[in-house]
């Protein structure tokens, strides 16, 4: 026993690994949220007016709605008028290759192991690393026109592609979706915007990497991927935060649209930092994802690992509209000391013969709390829709909880859907299994919960399955319950 | 709403109702008034919705004419062999139509204090409401050591004469050490007003004490809404096997508590909707303590443009180690306006455990009729088969053959009704 206390100790004394400060010359706009600092922002991203007038419809709106709480994750109420709102490293003007961006930055993505730099290039990851609020360089950009793909911070889009942006920011998560959705539409920075031609398919994996440095800042990015026709793409995103006692808020909103046979696939993982071991500190991460199969035979799939964040509360969802249309979710969610997660996503069936499937695995440990929460809609129209859930957890300690929270909603006879849910704790068999072949309790324990998170981590592109793999290793080494 | 229901109390309480227990009617009355009927705002009635009753106002006159010819009528229709009776009219105890064995205790709720049982239950406008206007209603004990063979049925027979009444009744069966009983609720009515019935029951089972719970929910036309708690002491056993077959706008609020250790508690449901009915259970099975064990099944058949509601949870609390808990929500829909929502929730805060729960939502499975129906057999016999195999998970259960029958019956009118 006291062995094991000593195993779990020493992995819960694990420190977080992305926790520096980069010492970097920031613009910062002061504290507070007023009409002024959205007013501000926009100017400073030389907006055109009909976007300020959207910042603004949602933050009269926003000022009309109440934070929501019926989620299972215990906060704080935010202030948020103690958040600035805009944080930026000063500017050079016109970077036009990579030696020109600052060096301390570059310093900064080269220990998070961002193939950023041109030596990399064999990595053959496009990147658009997001510093604090402002999008850094994106990497690539050539070849990626070359097939008439478009990989650029919003902002240049904004400049550069208004009609496509116009049309689509705000179609899948409205300016006043949700409290967070019409925060982030209001004051939102900068973010990635994708746009995938007719017919072409994404010769590379594209990224983007979210860093928030500044302190009191939140981050509020919003990314928007559009798939034309018959076109595919594959996207990741990290992020990393440096150690800070205060809790730092992070609600971005993820809009995804595919067009008739087009294919998109999202990948993340998370690793903001996520509090000390007393659970001071550390990300909220707030965040819209949602996408739309617009058209037939069009297809969505998220794949998340959660590991990092105080508290994560997001439900990365997928509207079936197109007959035909698929819609995927696979999530590792892993909670230790007092993280929260309350995590899981939406399937909405509209169109005839959609499927999705949902395969979400949690893992809680220390005294942290482990939600999912999803909903499965299937809609009068939604002809032979079907729907197949997974929702497994595994408990580590007997100070933690793991709790399933599924809403089935079935509007139609034709309809076939299936939701199942399991929780237990790592069996004493399979571990004393591994110890009789020699592989000792922590390798064992490693091994099972890989083996638990398979479904999942396969679903990933190699690169961020690696990583995957490293960060549960690291998060859960020795927790033996 | 609310100054009618003052007044209505006011009259109630000149009647000379409601003198024992003032204060606590009182504050039924004030959190009554306070919430009004729930709206689909609220989380737990997001898809049953009651508003419009807010429109209507329902009072219960005690002096309500009893049609004893109508009662004995119905009484020998719904006659079940090979149990006691005690019949339940319009809430008060009929000691004229009962039978029962003598070692069973039989009292009125009123002399029996009752009330700290439902103390840390969750209360909803539902239950104030009952707690602000009960008059009567029945207390049945079995003493320790006593093991009764008989199944004891409950005959709750509520008349009404207009739309706009209300039946608040209640009840409490008390389980002593090492008891063992079958009890049964018969909920009937033979008018056909849209009335309310608002029953509250309460079950202690005290240590190691078996209660096989039955509910026969089969008012055609009243809105039923029940909230039953059940307490559970060390080793006591709970299995509880429910129909419900009618009624417009159906909710049952069930909480089982495993208070003591080693208690097995297991429920069953067999749903059998049509036309516009509304059927809705919402249960919490809590283990408050170690080597707990827990089978929930609802199942529910739906055709016309019947809807389906569950909402189950089941909390297993910190240091409830070598808990066992299962849940399975099954839905079969017949017809292409039905519709399910299916909210099936694990709330786990102990490691040592094995907790599992799945739902279901579907037609009939194609290939299995077609295998039928490759042998011979017809459409909607190969239907009728399905379904009653898909029943019998539910049915199996029932211990007393004469009740067992009763369900295979309602199964079957139900069945032919279709065509």
């Amino acid at each position: 026993m006291s062995d094991e206390k000593k195993i779990i100790d020493d992995a819960i004394d694990q420190e977080y690994k992305y926790g520096f400060v980069t010492d970097i010359e920031q613009e910062t706009f002061p504290p507070g949220l007023d009409e002024e600092v959205i007013r501000k922002i926009s100017a400073k991203k030389l907006e055109p007016g009909w976007l300020l007038d959207w910042r603004l419809k949602a933050y009269r709106h926003w000022k009309t709605m109440v934070e929501p709480t019926w989620s299972s994750v215990k906060y704080p109420t935010v202030d948020f008028q103690s958040i600035s709102y805009f944080s930026a490293p000063k500017k050079k003007p016109e970077l036009k290759s990579l030696d020109e961006v600052d060096p301390e930055l570059l310093e900064t993505y080269r220990k998070l192991g961002i193939p950023l730099e041109e030596q990399k290039i064999f990595a053959g990851v496009a990147v658009d690393a997001v510093f604090d609020s402002v999008s850094v360089t994106t990497t690539f950009k050539k070849e990626l026109s070359n097939h008439g793909i478009i990989f650029c911070p919003l902002s240049e889009a904004v400049q550069n592609h208004p009609d496509l942006v116009k049309e689509y920011l705000g179609s899948v998560v409205p300016a006043a979706d949700n409290f967070y959705a019409a925060l982030n539409s209001a004051v939102f920075s900068e973010g990635s915007f994708v746009y995938i031609p007719k017919g072409v398919r994404c010769p590379m994996e594209l990224s983007t990497y979210f860093r928030i440095n500044a302190l009191n800042t939140g981050q509020f990015e919003r990314t928007l991927i559009i798939a034309d026709e018959g076109s595919h793409v594959s996207y990741l995103e990290g992020c990393t935060a440096p150690m800070r006692d205060e809790n730092q808020l992070h609600a971005a909103v993820v809009e995804l649209v595919a067009h008739k046979d087009a294919n998109i696939k999202y990948s993340t993982v998370q690793n903001w930092y996520p509090g000390d071991k007393e659970g001071k500190g550390g990300i909220y991460n707030f965040v819209t994802k949602r996408g739309i199969c617009l058209d037939d035979n069009s297809k969505i799939s998220w794949t998340q690992v959660e590991t990092g964040s105080a508290i994560t509360w997001k439900y990365p969802s997928v509207i079936l509209k197109g007959d035909n249309s698929i819609g995927e979710f696979y999530s590792v969610a892993l909670t230790n000391n007092y993280q929260q997660a309350d995590t899981g996503t939406k399937m909405i069936h509209m169109g005839k013969n959609t499927k999705s499937t949902i395969i979400s695995k949690g893992i809680s440990a220390g005294k942290s709390q482990n939600a999912y929460r999803g909903e499965v809609k299937i809609m009068k129209g939604a002809d032979n829709a079907r729907n197949y859930s997974q929702c497994d957890s595994i408990l580590i300690g007997d100070q933690c909880g793991a709790h399933t929270f599924p809403y089935i909603d079935v509007r139609n006879h034709t309809a076939k859907m299936e939701h199942e849910a399991t929780t237990s704790k790592i069996g004493e068999e399979q571990i004393f299994y591994c110890n009789q072949r020699g592989i000792s309790e922590e390798d064992a324990v490693s091994m099972i919960v890989n083996g638990f998170c398979k479904d999942v981590f396969q679903e990933l592109p190699m690169e961020f399955a690696m990583e995957a793999q490293k960060l549960m290793e690291v998060s859960l080494e020795g927790s033996i319950g | 709403m609310n100054s009618f229901y003052g007044k209505e109390f006011d009259r109630w309480v000149k009647d000379g109702h409601g003198s024992s227990n003032h204060t606590l009617r009182e504050v039924g009355l004030k959190h009554f008034q306070e919430l009004g009927f729930p709206t689909t705002r609220q989380e737990e009635w997001r898809f049953t919705n009651v508003s419009q009753l807010g429109k209507s106002h329902y009072s219960w006159s005690s002096s309500t004419k009893v049609d004893e010819q109508a009662i004995q009528k119905l009484l020998d229709e719904h006659r079940i062999a090979d149990t006691y009776t005690i019949c339940m009219i319009n809430g008060v105890l009929n000691k004229n139509l009962s039978n029962f064995h003598e070692s069973i205790i039989i009292e009125d709720i009123l002399s029996a204090n009752t009330d700290s049982f439902h103390e840390n239950s969750i209360s909803t406008p539902f239950t104030d409401w009952n707690t602000a206007f009960y008059n009567s209603g029945l207390y049945l004990e079995i003493p320790d050591n006593i093991q009764i063979e008989k199944p004891i049925r409950v005959i709750w027979i509520n008349q009404f004469n207009s739309h706009t009444e209300v039946v608040h009744s209640k009840s409490h069966v008390n389980m002593g050490l090492n008891s063992e009983a079958v009890i049964i609720d018969h909920f009937l009515t033979d008018s056909n007003y849209e009335s309310i019935i608002n029953h509250v029951s309460g079950i202690q089972l005290n240590e190691n004490s078996q209660c096989e719970y039955i509910k026969i929910q089969e008012e055609t036309s009243a809105k039923h809404f029940h909230s039953l708690d059940v307490i559970q002491d060390a080793n006591s056993r709970y299995i509880s096997t429910q129909l419900a077959t009618g009624s417009p706008l159906n909710r049952n609020e069930c909480t089982i508590i495993q208070q003591g250790e080693g208690c097995d508690s297991k429920l069953y449901v067999l749903g059998l909707q049509r036309d516009q009915h509304h059927v809705d259970y919402q249960t919490i099975i809590r283990h408050d303590n170690i080597h707990g064990t827990s089978r929930e099944v609802v199942k529910n058949i739906l055709r016309d443009s019947s809807r389906a509601v569950f909402n189950g949870r089941v909390i297993v609390a910190r240091g409830s180690q070598k808990t066992d808990a299962f849940q399975s929500n099954k839905n079969i829909l017949l017809s292409k306006n039905a519709r399910v929502n299916a909210n099936p929730q694990l709330e786990i805060y102990a490691d040592d455990v094995a907790c599992s729960h799945g739902s279901t939502t579907g037609e009939l499975d194609d290939d299995a009729l077609f295998y039928l129906r490759s042998r011979g057999i017809g459409l909607d016999e190969a239907q009728s088969l399905m379904i009653s195999g898909f029943a019998t998970e539910v049915i199996e259960n029932i211990s007393s053959e004469s009740i067992r029958d009763l369900f295979t019956l309602r199964l079957e009118n139900w069945l032919e009704a279709k065509a």
